[in-house]
């Protein structure tokens, strides 16, 4: 099987081969022919790795290139259009790695309790579009009204990737102060575009 | 023109710039206890929407 890929994939001895986010290939290094000893090779290998996860928005509609080709074919995504109904418009299909043409794909943001010694905390644990690009800013509430992103009450969100296909990684916010001195019943995930 | 000659030996080392057609695909044992996948099955589907490396050091 190993000897297989290497004939597919057209390998010459020490090949590292760069694919992008669509599994092409983006480029090729051989470390025979460049000496990881020598810094500038190792730059140029570092090099390669961010040209080929620069994201590209050709149509400059905050919906990756990549993104859209691999759920619409073509660059002809609308942030604001929603082809499956589900309520969910692309950029927040996007945003939380959910597909855009399929209604039951639904979020995986589920609040749970976690029991820490002889008190409770809440975690939200939620599937998000991994690398940059966007901002995840986590909010708790008393009265669904007024909102407050104060690091004092959530902790920074832990991240863990995820290797499925999806280009996503599972993120977890959790509320800071127990459940049972918990002054918000409220929280909620926004995604904003990052400026680029 | 420092950049100018970065560029160039970028150019020169790059083998092939961006093919059009996905890789074809294979799956294997990470044997590398080590890594965040390892003893587990790995394929290059799972990194669609990613970006990926993969090292060929020895043969079969």
């Amino acid at each position: 099987m190993e000897q297989t890929v290497w004939v597919n994939w057209e390998v010459e001895y020490r090949d590292v081969q760069i694919l992008d986010s669509q599994n092409r290939v983006y480029a090729v290094f051989n470390l025979t022919r460049n000496d990881l000893a020598i810094e500038s090779n190792r730059e140029i290998l570092k090099q390669m790795f961010l040209a080929a996860a620069k994201i590209v928005d050709s149509d400059k509609d905050r919906l990756p290139d990549d993104w859209e080709l691999r759920y619409f074919n073509k660059l002809s995504g609308n942030p604001a259009d929603d082809p499956d109904s589900d309520g969910a418009d692309n950029f927040t299909e996007f945003a939380f790695g959910t597909n855009p043409n399929d209604a039951k794909s639904r979020s995986s943001f589920q609040p749970r309790l976690v029991r820490n010694g002889q008190q409770s905390l809440l975690t939200v644990p939620f599937r998000r579009r991994a690398g940059g690009g966007i901002n995840y800013i986590a909010e708790v509430s008393a009265d669904f009204k007024n909102w407050t992103r104060s690091s004092t009450e959530i902790t920074a969100a832990s991240i863990k990737l995820l290797f499925d296909g999806t280009g996503t990684s599972q993120a977890t916010y959790s509320l800071k102060k127990p459940a049972e001195a918990q002054p918000y019943s409220f929280v909620r995930i926004r995604a904003l575009p990052a400026v680029q | 023109m420092t950049k100018f000659l970065g560029s160039l030996l970028l150019a020169a080392i790059v083998v092939p710039a961006l093919a059009s057609e996905p890789v074809p695909d294979f799956k294997l044992v990470d044997v590398n206890s080590n890594s965040a996948r390892g003893m587990s099955e790995v394929s290059p589907r799972d990194y669609v929407l990613q970006v990926s490396g993969y090292y060929f050091g020895a043969a079969g």
